[in-house]
């Protein structure tokens, strides 16, 4: 009698079994997929540039992330309001996704260093220390309020 | 008086007829300020007509200049005079020995009406604005 209960009870512990499993069955899909996309995001991230983080990638065009979604680059540290494991698909514009950058050096400087034009011109001081030029004692005073702007 | 003032040189100054004195007026900032006294360190070392004409012939390079790169900028233009001690006149620049003097002044002449410019003064009458040569040269025959 006592082999006969065991066997009764490995019957009823197979039918729980196989009623969980049944239960469970329409939802696998689900189960996977939610496997892989927590190993997705849980993957480590690429190497940056060692340049900062405001220097464009190469080629200038943010890469593909392992979603397969094109992302613009974030900030370290920006708050996300996206739950783990709901990806977002963002779609960015060719034209925005592409920063262009364009470096202008310094113009040379052009005009020459002084010339001789006053040259053998007497050069005097106003009584407030300006710069005058011309003999003192010409009979007409121009005075040039200026800025070198 | 960019345009016209080797006409007026060649014309009345260097013959002997006009004095044609510079003052500053501090309208526009830093960039004015830093020039003014760029050119008056020059002028400590007899360089200030010299430097004068660079700081009007460079003059959009100083506008393209942020405010803080004017001093080695100008220290690199004062390099560029002909026997002008480049220690003394860097030392000027960054000790900013001419600037109070040149403030002084200033705040002097606003108290005149001098308060844009350019504005010339000749023989007593003002002309506000940039003139010809044949508006100068009018107002210069009427003094003499």
């Amino acid at each position: 009698m006592r082999g006969d209960g065991n066997l009764r009870n490995l019957q009823q512990l197979t039918a729980h079994y196989n009623a969980g499993i049944a239960r469970l069955k329409p939802h696998a899909h689900l189960l996977l997929l939610s496997l892989l996309l927590a190993a997705a995001c849980g993957s480590p991230p690429e190497p940056q540039a060692a340049s900062g983080p405001s220097s464009p990638t190469a080629g200038g065009t943010p890469r593909p992330s392992a979603t397969g979604a094109v992302t613009a680059a974030a900030p370290t540290g920006a708050p996300t309001g996206v739950p783990t494991g709901a990806p977002t698909l963002i779609p960015v514009p060719a034209a925005a996704a592409t920063p262009i950058v364009v470096s202008v050096p310094p113009p040379p400087d052009a005009a020459p260093a002084a010339g001789p034009q006053y040259k053998g011109i007497p050069v005097s001081r106003t009584q407030d220390g300006f710069y005058a030029l011309g003999a003192p004692e010409a009979p007409v005073t121009i005075t040039d309020y200026s800025d070198f702007l | 008086m960019l345009t016209v003032e080797p006409q007026v040189i060649e014309k009345y100054v260097r013959p002997g007829r006009v004095k044609l004195v510079f003052r500053d007026v501090l309208n526009h900032g830093e960039r004015t300020i830093r020039t003014s006294e760029a050119a008056q360190c020059a002028g400590q070392q007899g360089q200030f007509w010299q430097m004068h004409e660079l700081l009007f012939a460079r003059q959009e390079t100083t506008e393209r200049t942020a405010p803080a790169d004017l001093v080695p900028l100008l220290q690199r233009w004062g390099a560029e005079l002909p026997g002008l001690d480049p220690a003394s006149f860097n030392s000027c620049l960054v000790e900013r020995k001419t600037q109070q003097a040149i403030q002084a002044a200033d705040a002097a002449q606003r108290r005149q009406g001098i308060t844009s410019q350019p504005i010339f003064e000749i023989g007593g009458r003002r002309l506000l604005g940039l003139q010809s040569l044949a508006q100068i040269s009018a107002a210069v025959d009427a003094v003499r």
